[in-house]
């Protein structure tokens, strides 16, 4: 899993591609956004469009990594979750966890709309 | 999206299996699946030999729980749990781990035609 990482004022997006598989490659994840909180950056939007495949592991980075972010004030907003992604939110009640947006540009705006 | 969650529950019994094999047979364990459909349910069977694993004492998800405890895994059997109807770890003589998931999906009228996403 590669992380590609940009700036859109205060919003930091995460562009993740490739497979979330088990393993040290989603692991990956939650040290990154740890590093990001140190440098004040806490508003996150992940944009999952370009994941191939999502595993358990993964999920758990996620999850770990919007805890982190809360906990810094700030928060974590998905984008672009593929079918298969947003069939595992609905099954396992994170859609009251991870706010999805269909496009990076409308979850990046949400943070001005608080 | 009953074919994405079978396909994330079989994933994860199958990683489960080959993560807990021992070193003697890590590379060259193998893992069986065996899929049956009757009715309106699925049912999968997942094998491997290996050591047994704690499955029952696993709790399910809850999605209001200290979510940092699953930074570095630990998901896997919540998730089965999650997605299927049923699921049951049964440990079969010296070394055998067979994990079940079952899963109940929509079907269309009486005539026994499945419902299949479009892009399935």
């Amino acid at each position: 899993m590669r992380i590609h990482e940009t700036q859109e004022g205060d919003v930091t997006v995460l562009t993740l591609s490739g497979k979330m598989m088990n393993g040290n490659e989603s692991i990956d994840l939650h040290p990154h956004v740890k590093k990001m909180i140190e440098e004040g950056n806490v508003n996150v939007v992940v944009d999952m469009g370009k994941v191939k495949w999502f595993s358990s592991t993964g999920l758990g980075a996620l999850l770990a990594s919007a805890t982190s972010l809360r906990n810094a004030g700030g928060d974590l907003k998905v984008a672009r979750p593929t079918r298969k992604i947003s069939s595992v939110f609905y099954m396992m009640e994170l859609t009251s966890v991870f706010e999805s947006f269909d496009s990076v540009e409308e979850a990046v705006a949400s943070y001005g709309e608080k | 999206m009953d074919a994405d969650i079978i396909e994330r529950a079989v994933a994860e019994a199958c990683h489960n299996a080959l993560f807990h094999c021992n070193d003697a047979q890590r590379g060259i364990t193998s893992v069986e699946v065996e899929m049956t459909a009757r009715g309106n349910a699925i049912r999968m069977e997942v094998r491997n030999r290996g050591p047994a694993f704690e499955f029952d004492g696993v709790k399910p998800f809850n999605p209001d729980q200290d979510f940092l405890a699953y930074k570095e895994g630990g998901l896997g059997i919540p998730i089965m749990k999650a997605l299927m109807d049923e699921v049951r770890y049964e440990r079969q003589g010296n070394d055998l781990n067979v994990v079940t998931l079952i899963k109940h999906i929509n079907v269309k009228h009486k005539t026994g035609e499945v419902e299949r996403d479009e892009d399935s």
